[in-house]
Protein backbone atom coordinates (compact mmCIF):
# COMPACT_ATOMS: atom_id res chain seq x y z
CA UNK A 1 0.00 0.00 0.00
CA UNK A 2 1.19 3.62 -0.83
CA UNK A 3 1.83 6.35 1.62
CA UNK A 4 -0.79 8.47 -0.49
CA UNK A 5 -3.33 5.60 -0.63
CA UNK A 6 -2.59 5.20 3.00
CA UNK A 7 -3.21 9.03 4.22
CA UNK A 8 -6.53 9.13 2.16
CA UNK A 9 -7.22 6.59 4.47
CA UNK A 10 -6.19 7.19 7.68
CA UNK A 11 -8.95 9.28 8.84
CA UNK A 12 -11.44 6.18 8.33
CA UNK A 13 -8.80 4.40 9.46
CA UNK A 14 -8.82 6.23 13.11
CA UNK A 15 -12.50 6.18 13.55
CA UNK A 16 -12.64 2.29 12.82
CA UNK A 17 -14.63 2.90 9.69
CA UNK A 18 -12.61 1.00 7.04
CA UNK A 19 -13.65 -2.53 5.93
CA UNK A 20 -11.23 -5.51 7.80
CA UNK A 21 -8.64 -6.25 4.70
CA UNK A 22 -8.13 -2.34 4.43
CA UNK A 23 -8.34 -2.39 8.12
CA UNK A 24 -5.52 -4.66 8.14
CA UNK A 25 -3.38 -3.05 4.70
CA UNK A 26 -3.57 0.22 6.54
CA UNK A 27 -2.61 -1.33 9.42
CA UNK A 28 0.64 -2.96 8.11
CA UNK A 29 1.73 0.31 6.11
CA UNK A 30 1.70 2.42 9.56
CA UNK A 31 3.96 -0.22 11.10
CA UNK A 32 6.43 -0.10 8.48
CA UNK A 33 6.16 3.81 7.63
CA UNK A 34 7.10 6.46 10.11
CA UNK A 35 5.89 9.06 7.98
CA UNK A 36 2.82 7.91 7.62
CA UNK A 37 2.56 6.80 11.33
CA UNK A 38 3.30 10.23 12.68
CA UNK A 39 0.76 11.22 10.60
CA UNK A 40 -2.04 9.19 12.26
CA UNK A 41 -0.55 10.12 15.42
CA UNK A 42 -1.41 14.03 14.55
CA UNK A 43 -4.96 12.91 13.37
CA UNK A 44 -5.54 11.04 16.83
CA UNK A 45 -4.57 14.31 18.67
CA UNK A 46 -6.74 16.39 16.26
CA UNK A 47 -9.61 14.08 16.89
CA UNK A 48 -8.99 13.93 20.51
CA UNK A 49 -9.15 17.86 20.95
CA UNK A 50 -12.04 17.94 19.28
CA UNK A 51 -13.62 15.30 21.77
CA UNK A 52 -12.40 17.65 24.10
CA UNK A 53 -14.24 20.34 23.41
CA UNK A 54 -17.58 21.13 25.64
CA UNK A 55 -20.61 20.26 23.47
CA UNK A 56 -23.20 23.40 24.54
CA UNK A 57 -26.64 22.73 25.86
CA UNK A 58 -29.49 22.66 23.61
CA UNK A 59 -32.22 25.43 24.94
CA UNK A 60 -35.54 23.53 26.47
CA UNK A 61 -37.99 23.73 24.07
CA UNK A 62 -35.98 24.50 21.32
CA UNK A 63 -37.35 21.57 19.07
CA UNK A 64 -41.19 22.51 19.56
CA UNK A 65 -39.76 26.25 18.22
CA UNK A 66 -38.67 24.29 15.43
CA UNK A 67 -41.03 22.40 14.23
CA UNK A 68 -43.69 25.03 15.03
CA UNK A 69 -41.94 27.51 12.50
CA UNK A 70 -41.44 25.13 9.88
CA UNK A 71 -45.16 24.44 9.29
CA UNK A 72 -46.08 27.95 10.32
CA UNK A 73 -43.96 29.39 7.27
CA UNK A 74 -44.21 33.13 7.89
CA UNK A 75 -42.61 36.31 6.07
CA UNK A 76 -40.88 36.96 9.49
CA UNK A 77 -39.70 33.28 10.40
CA UNK A 78 -38.24 33.53 6.54
CA UNK A 79 -36.57 36.42 7.64
CA UNK A 80 -35.20 35.47 11.16
CA UNK A 81 -34.22 32.00 9.27
CA UNK A 82 -32.07 33.48 6.49
CA UNK A 83 -30.43 35.75 9.57
CA UNK A 84 -29.67 32.08 11.14
CA UNK A 85 -28.72 30.28 8.80
CA UNK A 86 -26.27 33.37 7.76
CA UNK A 87 -25.35 33.06 11.66
CA UNK A 88 -24.90 28.93 11.96
CA UNK A 89 -22.68 28.88 8.65
CA UNK A 90 -20.39 31.95 10.12
CA UNK A 91 -20.00 29.93 13.58
CA UNK A 92 -19.36 26.27 11.37
CA UNK A 93 -17.01 28.50 9.18
CA UNK A 94 -15.33 29.97 12.21
CA UNK A 95 -15.23 26.18 13.49
CA UNK A 96 -13.31 25.46 10.61
CA UNK A 97 -10.59 27.81 10.92
CA UNK A 98 -9.99 27.40 14.44
CA UNK A 99 -9.85 23.24 13.58
CA UNK A 100 -7.54 24.32 10.81
CA UNK A 101 -5.43 26.28 12.91
CA UNK A 102 -5.20 23.26 15.80
CA UNK A 103 -4.54 21.17 12.51
CA UNK A 104 -1.53 23.49 11.46
CA UNK A 105 0.12 24.10 14.68
CA UNK A 106 0.16 20.40 15.71
CA UNK A 107 1.28 19.43 12.49
CA UNK A 108 4.10 22.03 11.91
CA UNK A 109 5.05 21.08 15.72
CA UNK A 110 5.15 25.24 16.16
CA UNK A 111 5.97 24.21 20.22
CA UNK A 112 7.06 20.37 19.93
CA UNK A 113 5.46 18.43 23.29
CA UNK A 114 7.92 17.08 25.15
CA UNK A 115 6.51 13.83 24.80
CA UNK A 116 5.96 13.42 20.90
CA UNK A 117 6.18 9.85 19.89
CA UNK A 118 6.89 10.24 16.71
CA UNK A 119 10.15 12.09 17.37
CA UNK A 120 11.84 9.37 18.56
CA UNK A 121 11.09 6.85 15.75
CA UNK A 122 12.27 9.53 13.16
CA UNK A 123 16.00 9.55 15.59
CA UNK A 124 15.86 5.71 15.75
CA UNK A 125 15.66 5.40 12.02
CA UNK A 126 17.95 7.87 10.99
CA UNK A 127 20.68 6.34 13.81
CA UNK A 128 20.18 2.36 12.35
CA UNK A 129 20.99 3.83 8.88
CA UNK A 130 23.90 6.23 10.06
CA UNK A 131 25.90 2.77 11.58
CA UNK A 132 24.45 0.74 8.82
CA UNK A 133 26.73 3.04 6.70
CA UNK A 134 29.71 2.35 8.43
CA UNK A 135 30.22 -0.78 8.72
CA UNK A 136 31.54 -2.56 5.47
CA UNK A 137 29.69 -5.84 6.29
CA UNK A 138 25.92 -4.36 6.65
CA UNK A 139 23.03 -6.05 5.05
CA UNK A 140 21.35 -2.60 4.44
CA UNK A 141 21.87 0.61 2.67
CA UNK A 142 22.15 3.63 4.95
CA UNK A 143 19.23 4.73 4.04
CA UNK A 144 16.33 6.85 5.75
CA UNK A 145 13.09 8.19 4.65
CA UNK A 146 13.42 11.71 2.57
CA UNK A 147 10.50 12.49 4.85
CA UNK A 148 12.87 12.50 8.16
CA UNK A 149 14.66 15.58 6.68
CA UNK A 150 14.14 18.17 8.79
CA UNK B 1 26.25 8.18 -31.84
CA UNK B 2 26.15 4.17 -31.69
CA UNK B 3 28.52 2.54 -30.08
CA UNK B 4 29.85 -0.30 -32.12
CA UNK B 5 32.68 -3.41 -30.79
CA UNK B 6 35.94 -1.71 -31.99
CA UNK B 7 34.91 1.12 -29.78
CA UNK B 8 33.90 -0.98 -26.76
CA UNK B 9 36.98 -3.40 -27.00
CA UNK B 10 39.95 -0.50 -26.61
CA UNK B 11 38.37 0.18 -23.09
CA UNK B 12 37.20 -3.20 -22.15
CA UNK B 13 40.79 -4.18 -22.69
CA UNK B 14 41.91 -1.60 -20.39
CA UNK B 15 40.21 -2.48 -18.09
CA UNK B 16 40.45 -6.28 -18.10
CA UNK B 17 44.63 -5.55 -17.67
CA UNK B 18 44.26 -3.07 -15.55
CA UNK B 19 42.15 -6.16 -13.59
CA UNK B 20 44.37 -8.21 -13.98
CA UNK B 21 47.16 -6.25 -12.48
CA UNK B 22 45.23 -5.21 -9.54
CA UNK B 23 46.96 -6.86 -6.89
CA UNK B 24 50.28 -6.05 -5.77
CA UNK B 25 51.17 -9.37 -4.23
CA UNK B 26 49.27 -12.23 -3.44
CA UNK B 27 46.21 -11.66 -1.88
CA UNK B 28 45.94 -13.15 1.61
CA UNK B 29 44.91 -16.71 2.13
CA UNK B 30 44.02 -16.08 5.89
CA UNK B 31 40.36 -15.58 6.96
CA UNK B 32 41.23 -13.31 9.52
CA UNK B 33 43.74 -11.36 7.42
CA UNK B 34 40.91 -11.08 4.85
CA UNK B 35 38.57 -9.82 7.28
CA UNK B 36 40.56 -7.25 8.42
CA UNK B 37 41.17 -6.11 5.00
CA UNK B 38 37.63 -5.84 4.73
CA UNK B 39 36.86 -4.32 7.95
CA UNK B 40 39.75 -1.68 6.89
CA UNK B 41 38.23 -0.76 3.47
CA UNK B 42 41.69 -1.56 2.09
CA UNK B 43 41.56 -1.70 -1.85
CA UNK B 44 44.69 -1.27 -4.09
CA UNK B 45 42.70 0.12 -7.11
CA UNK B 46 39.37 2.47 -7.02
CA UNK B 47 36.25 0.47 -8.29
CA UNK B 48 33.08 0.79 -9.24
CA UNK B 49 30.34 -1.46 -8.80
CA UNK B 50 26.30 -2.15 -9.67
CA UNK B 51 24.74 -4.47 -6.96
CA UNK B 52 21.38 -5.20 -5.78
CA UNK B 53 21.22 -4.71 -2.11
CA UNK B 54 18.36 -4.60 0.96
CA UNK B 55 17.15 -1.38 1.35
CA UNK B 56 17.56 0.71 4.47
CA UNK B 57 17.53 -0.82 8.11
CA UNK B 58 14.14 -3.07 8.68
CA UNK B 59 14.00 -2.86 5.13
CA UNK B 60 13.61 -6.77 3.22
CA UNK B 61 13.20 -4.92 -0.14
CA UNK B 62 16.65 -4.79 -2.52
CA UNK B 63 17.17 -1.71 -4.36
CA UNK B 64 19.88 -1.01 -7.24
CA UNK B 65 23.00 0.86 -6.41
CA UNK B 66 25.96 2.29 -7.71
CA UNK B 67 28.86 1.44 -5.17
CA UNK B 68 32.69 3.44 -5.47
CA UNK B 69 35.35 2.77 -3.13
CA UNK B 70 39.12 4.16 -3.22
CA UNK B 71 42.26 3.53 -2.31
CA UNK B 72 41.98 5.80 0.93
CA UNK B 73 39.06 3.64 1.72
CA UNK B 74 36.39 6.32 0.94
CA UNK B 75 33.49 5.19 -0.29
CA UNK B 76 30.22 6.33 -2.38
CA UNK B 77 26.87 5.29 -2.83
CA UNK B 78 24.17 6.17 -5.67
CA UNK B 79 20.95 4.46 -5.36
CA UNK B 80 19.63 3.97 -9.09
CA UNK B 81 16.57 2.15 -8.15
CA UNK B 82 13.43 2.19 -6.76
CA UNK B 83 12.61 5.84 -8.70
CA UNK B 84 11.55 7.22 -5.23
CA UNK B 85 15.36 7.09 -3.94
CA UNK B 86 16.79 7.38 -7.26
CA UNK B 87 19.93 10.03 -7.61
CA UNK B 88 20.32 9.88 -3.79
CA UNK B 89 24.12 9.58 -2.99
CA UNK B 90 25.65 9.26 -0.07
CA UNK B 91 29.68 9.93 0.78
CA UNK B 92 31.62 8.64 3.56
CA UNK B 93 35.18 9.99 3.28
CA UNK B 94 36.19 8.87 6.66
CA UNK B 95 35.50 12.56 8.00
CA UNK B 96 32.38 13.43 7.30
CA UNK B 97 28.93 11.79 5.86
CA UNK B 98 27.70 13.58 3.20
CA UNK B 99 23.83 13.02 1.84
CA UNK B 100 22.66 14.48 -1.51
CA UNK B 101 19.19 14.08 -1.69
CA UNK B 102 18.26 14.74 -5.21
CA UNK B 103 14.62 15.43 -5.31
CA UNK B 104 14.43 17.81 -2.40
CA UNK B 105 17.48 19.07 -3.59
CA UNK B 106 19.20 18.75 -0.26
CA UNK B 107 22.06 18.12 1.28
CA UNK B 108 22.42 16.95 4.53
CA UNK B 109 26.02 16.22 6.07
CA UNK B 110 27.34 14.54 9.53
CA UNK B 111 30.38 12.99 11.27
CA UNK B 112 31.50 9.97 9.57
CA UNK B 113 30.28 7.09 11.79
CA UNK B 114 33.80 5.42 11.24
CA UNK B 115 35.04 8.60 13.45
CA UNK B 116 33.98 6.27 16.34
CA UNK B 117 33.76 2.91 14.94
CA UNK B 118 35.94 0.02 16.57
CA UNK B 119 39.34 -0.97 15.68
CA UNK B 120 39.12 -3.27 12.96
CA UNK B 121 41.58 -5.68 14.66
CA UNK B 122 39.51 -5.67 18.07
CA UNK B 123 36.30 -6.47 15.49
CA UNK B 124 38.45 -9.25 13.80
CA UNK B 125 39.18 -11.00 17.02
CA UNK B 126 35.33 -10.78 18.31
CA UNK B 127 34.78 -11.89 14.86
CA UNK B 128 36.80 -14.66 15.54
CA UNK B 129 36.03 -16.09 18.95
CA UNK B 130 32.07 -15.89 18.38
CA UNK B 131 32.64 -17.78 14.42
CA UNK B 132 34.63 -20.42 12.53
CA UNK B 133 36.08 -18.72 9.82
CA UNK B 134 36.98 -20.84 6.70
CA UNK B 135 38.09 -19.75 3.75
CA UNK B 136 38.21 -21.67 0.17
CA UNK B 137 37.52 -20.68 -4.02
CA UNK B 138 34.11 -19.70 -5.62
CA UNK B 139 32.50 -19.65 -9.15
CA UNK B 140 32.55 -16.34 -10.92
CA UNK B 141 30.18 -13.56 -10.31
CA UNK B 142 29.73 -11.03 -12.63
CA UNK B 143 32.65 -12.35 -14.57
CA UNK B 144 35.25 -12.06 -11.33
CA UNK B 145 36.66 -15.37 -10.37
CA UNK B 146 35.75 -15.22 -6.24
CA UNK B 147 37.04 -16.77 -2.73
CA UNK B 148 33.83 -17.69 -0.53
CA UNK B 149 34.69 -16.85 3.19
CA UNK B 150 32.30 -18.32 5.22
CA UNK B 151 31.71 -17.48 9.01
CA UNK B 152 29.79 -20.11 10.86
CA UNK B 153 28.62 -19.04 14.38
CA UNK B 154 29.44 -21.09 17.99
CA UNK B 155 25.52 -20.39 18.93
CA UNK B 156 23.46 -22.19 16.33
CA UNK B 157 20.52 -19.99 16.49
CA UNK B 158 22.54 -17.09 14.79
CA UNK B 159 22.68 -17.15 11.11
CA UNK B 160 25.63 -18.17 9.04
CA UNK B 161 27.55 -15.60 7.05
CA UNK B 162 28.84 -16.31 3.71
CA UNK B 163 30.96 -13.33 1.68
CA UNK B 164 31.58 -14.17 -1.77
CA UNK B 165 34.70 -11.78 -2.73
CA UNK B 166 36.85 -10.91 -5.78
CA UNK B 167 39.52 -13.43 -5.78
CA UNK B 168 41.79 -10.58 -6.13
CA UNK B 169 40.83 -7.18 -5.02
CA UNK B 170 38.97 -8.80 -2.19
CA UNK B 171 35.82 -6.57 -2.66
CA UNK B 172 32.31 -8.33 -1.63
CA UNK B 173 30.50 -9.52 -4.91
CA UNK B 174 27.62 -11.19 -3.07
CA UNK B 175 26.63 -11.41 0.97
CA UNK B 176 24.58 -14.43 2.18
CA UNK B 177 22.17 -14.95 5.41
CA UNK B 178 21.39 -18.87 6.02
CA UNK B 179 19.29 -18.75 9.13
CA UNK B 180 18.84 -21.73 10.95
CA UNK B 181 16.00 -23.41 9.00
CA UNK B 182 15.58 -21.28 6.39
CA UNK B 183 16.49 -20.47 3.18
CA UNK B 184 19.84 -18.69 2.59
CA UNK B 185 19.02 -14.71 1.71
CA UNK B 186 21.09 -13.09 -0.90
CA UNK B 187 21.34 -9.73 0.84
CA UNK B 188 24.42 -8.11 -1.63
CA UNK B 189 24.67 -8.93 -5.23
CA UNK B 190 26.86 -7.71 -7.88
CA UNK B 191 25.89 -7.67 -11.68
CA UNK B 192 28.55 -5.58 -12.76
CA UNK B 193 32.02 -4.65 -11.19
CA UNK B 194 34.88 -2.44 -13.07
CA UNK B 195 38.21 -1.82 -11.79
CA UNK B 196 40.69 1.50 -12.97
CA UNK B 197 42.32 4.29 -11.22
CA UNK B 198 40.50 6.65 -13.12
CA UNK B 199 37.35 6.42 -11.42
CA UNK B 200 37.22 9.59 -8.75
CA UNK B 201 35.13 9.79 -6.14
CA UNK B 202 34.25 13.48 -5.89
CA UNK B 203 32.94 13.09 -9.56
CA UNK B 204 30.10 11.60 -7.88
CA UNK B 205 29.25 15.08 -6.30
CA UNK B 206 26.29 16.77 -7.56
CA UNK B 207 28.06 20.10 -8.78
CA UNK B 208 25.13 21.91 -8.67
CA UNK B 209 24.10 22.75 -5.32
CA UNK B 210 24.70 26.26 -4.65
CA UNK B 211 21.21 26.50 -4.22
CA UNK B 212 20.26 23.65 -2.23
CA UNK B 213 19.32 23.50 1.13
CA UNK B 214 22.15 22.31 3.29
CA UNK B 215 21.19 20.47 6.63
CA UNK B 216 23.74 19.58 9.52
CA UNK B 217 22.61 16.42 11.56
CA UNK B 218 24.75 16.17 14.89
CA UNK B 219 26.06 12.32 15.19
CA UNK B 220 24.98 10.13 18.05
CA UNK B 221 27.12 11.91 20.75
CA UNK B 222 29.51 8.69 22.30
CA UNK B 223 29.60 8.86 25.57
CA UNK B 224 32.13 7.14 28.17
CA UNK B 225 30.59 8.03 31.61
CA UNK B 226 27.38 5.65 32.19
CA UNK B 227 26.31 7.89 34.89
CA UNK B 228 26.36 10.68 33.67
CA UNK B 229 24.46 9.49 30.64
CA UNK B 230 21.81 8.26 32.90
CA UNK B 231 21.39 11.39 34.43
CA UNK B 232 21.23 13.02 30.72
CA UNK B 233 18.45 10.51 29.88
CA UNK B 234 16.60 10.67 33.19
CA UNK B 235 16.90 6.94 33.84
CA UNK B 236 18.85 4.17 35.83
CA UNK B 237 20.30 1.09 34.01
CA UNK B 238 23.17 -1.27 35.35
CA UNK B 239 24.64 -3.15 31.97
CA UNK B 240 24.81 -6.79 32.45
CA UNK B 241 28.22 -8.20 32.22
CA UNK B 242 27.33 -10.88 30.07
CA UNK B 243 25.02 -10.47 27.51
CA UNK B 244 23.67 -13.41 25.30
CA UNK B 245 25.37 -15.52 22.15
CA UNK B 246 28.81 -13.68 23.03
CA UNK B 247 27.46 -9.84 22.30
CA UNK B 248 29.87 -7.30 23.41
CA UNK B 249 29.07 -3.35 23.91
CA UNK B 250 30.98 -1.79 20.84
CA UNK B 251 29.64 1.58 21.73
CA UNK B 252 27.18 3.57 23.56
CA UNK B 253 25.16 6.90 22.82
CA UNK B 254 23.03 9.74 23.31
CA UNK B 255 20.55 10.85 20.69
CA UNK B 256 17.43 12.32 21.14
CA UNK B 257 18.90 15.46 22.34
CA UNK B 258 20.57 13.53 25.11
CA UNK B 259 16.86 12.12 25.96
CA UNK B 260 17.53 8.89 24.97
CA UNK B 261 20.70 5.95 25.17
CA UNK B 262 21.48 3.70 22.29
CA UNK B 263 24.02 0.90 23.06
CA UNK B 264 25.09 -0.95 20.33
CA UNK B 265 26.30 -4.76 20.65
CA UNK B 266 28.24 -6.91 18.14
CA UNK B 267 29.37 -10.51 18.03
CA UNK B 268 31.65 -9.42 15.29
CA UNK B 269 29.29 -9.51 12.25
CA UNK B 270 25.77 -9.32 13.24
CA UNK B 271 24.64 -6.34 15.55
CA UNK B 272 22.12 -5.83 17.77
CA UNK B 273 20.63 -1.80 18.69
CA UNK B 274 19.80 -0.95 22.33
CA UNK B 275 17.32 1.82 22.62
CA UNK B 276 16.46 3.34 26.52
CA UNK B 277 14.28 5.85 27.69
CA UNK B 278 12.76 7.57 29.74
CA UNK B 279 8.81 7.44 28.66
CA UNK B 280 7.82 10.60 31.16
CA UNK B 281 9.94 12.46 28.44
CA UNK B 282 10.14 10.88 25.13
CA UNK B 283 8.47 7.41 23.68
CA UNK B 284 8.61 5.28 20.54
CA UNK B 285 4.87 4.86 18.99
CA UNK B 286 3.64 0.47 19.62
CA UNK B 287 4.54 -1.83 16.73
CA UNK B 288 7.06 -1.06 13.95
CA UNK B 289 9.80 -3.56 13.08
CA UNK B 290 11.95 -3.68 17.32
CA UNK B 291 10.81 -5.84 20.07
CA UNK B 292 10.27 -3.83 23.20
CA UNK B 293 8.82 -3.72 26.67
CA UNK B 294 8.60 -0.66 29.23
CA UNK B 295 9.74 -1.48 33.11
CA UNK B 296 9.55 1.19 35.82
CA UNK B 297 8.54 3.88 32.99
CA UNK B 298 11.69 2.70 31.22
CA UNK B 299 11.05 2.14 27.55
CA UNK B 300 13.48 -0.65 26.04
CA UNK B 301 13.60 -1.45 22.39
CA UNK B 302 15.93 -3.98 20.83
CA UNK B 303 16.82 -3.20 16.91
CA UNK B 304 18.56 -5.80 15.07
CA UNK B 305 18.74 -8.42 12.00
CA UNK B 306 18.38 -11.04 13.69
CA UNK B 307 14.73 -13.68 14.95
CA UNK B 308 12.68 -12.19 17.10
CA UNK B 309 13.05 -14.96 19.77
CA UNK B 310 16.97 -13.76 19.70
CA UNK B 311 15.69 -10.23 20.51
CA UNK B 312 13.55 -10.99 23.54
CA UNK B 313 16.74 -12.91 24.96
CA UNK B 314 18.33 -9.59 24.49
CA UNK B 315 14.88 -7.29 25.96
CA UNK B 316 15.35 -9.69 28.90
CA UNK B 317 18.78 -9.15 29.99
CA UNK B 318 18.50 -5.56 29.40
CA UNK B 319 15.12 -5.40 31.32
CA UNK B 320 16.76 -7.29 34.10
CA UNK B 321 19.68 -4.00 34.08
CA UNK B 322 16.91 -1.37 34.40
CA UNK B 323 15.12 -3.24 37.57
CA UNK B 324 17.76 -4.11 39.77
CA UNK B 325 18.87 -0.04 40.17
CA UNK B 326 14.95 0.64 40.42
Amino acid sequence: MTCRKTQASLSAYIDGELGGQEMLRVRKHLQQCQACAAEAEVLRFAQQLLADMPCPEVPIGLEDRLVNHVFAGTGSLQKRSTWRTWAMSSTVAAAAVALGLVAWTVSHGAPQRQSDPATLAQSVDQNEAYFAGGDPVSPHAPVFSVSDAP
Amino acid sequence: MRLNGRLLRTPLCIVWALSVSISTGAPPKNPESILLQIFKRTVAVPYRQLVTMRGGPGSKGHMKVSIVGDVRGRSAMTILEPLTETGRTIIDDGVDLTTYIADSKTVITQPSPRRTEPAPEKRVALTKRNYNLSIKDGGKIADRATMVLTASPKEESLPKRVFYLDARALTILRQETLRPGRTSEVTLDTYHIEFSRDIDLDDLRPSDTAEWKLSTWPAPQPFKDWEDAERQCKLSFEPPVDFPYGFEIVGGYLIERSKALNIRLSDGLAHVSVYLYNTKLVKLPRGGRSVGKVVNDIGINIYSDLSTSIEQEFLKVVAQGVKSRL
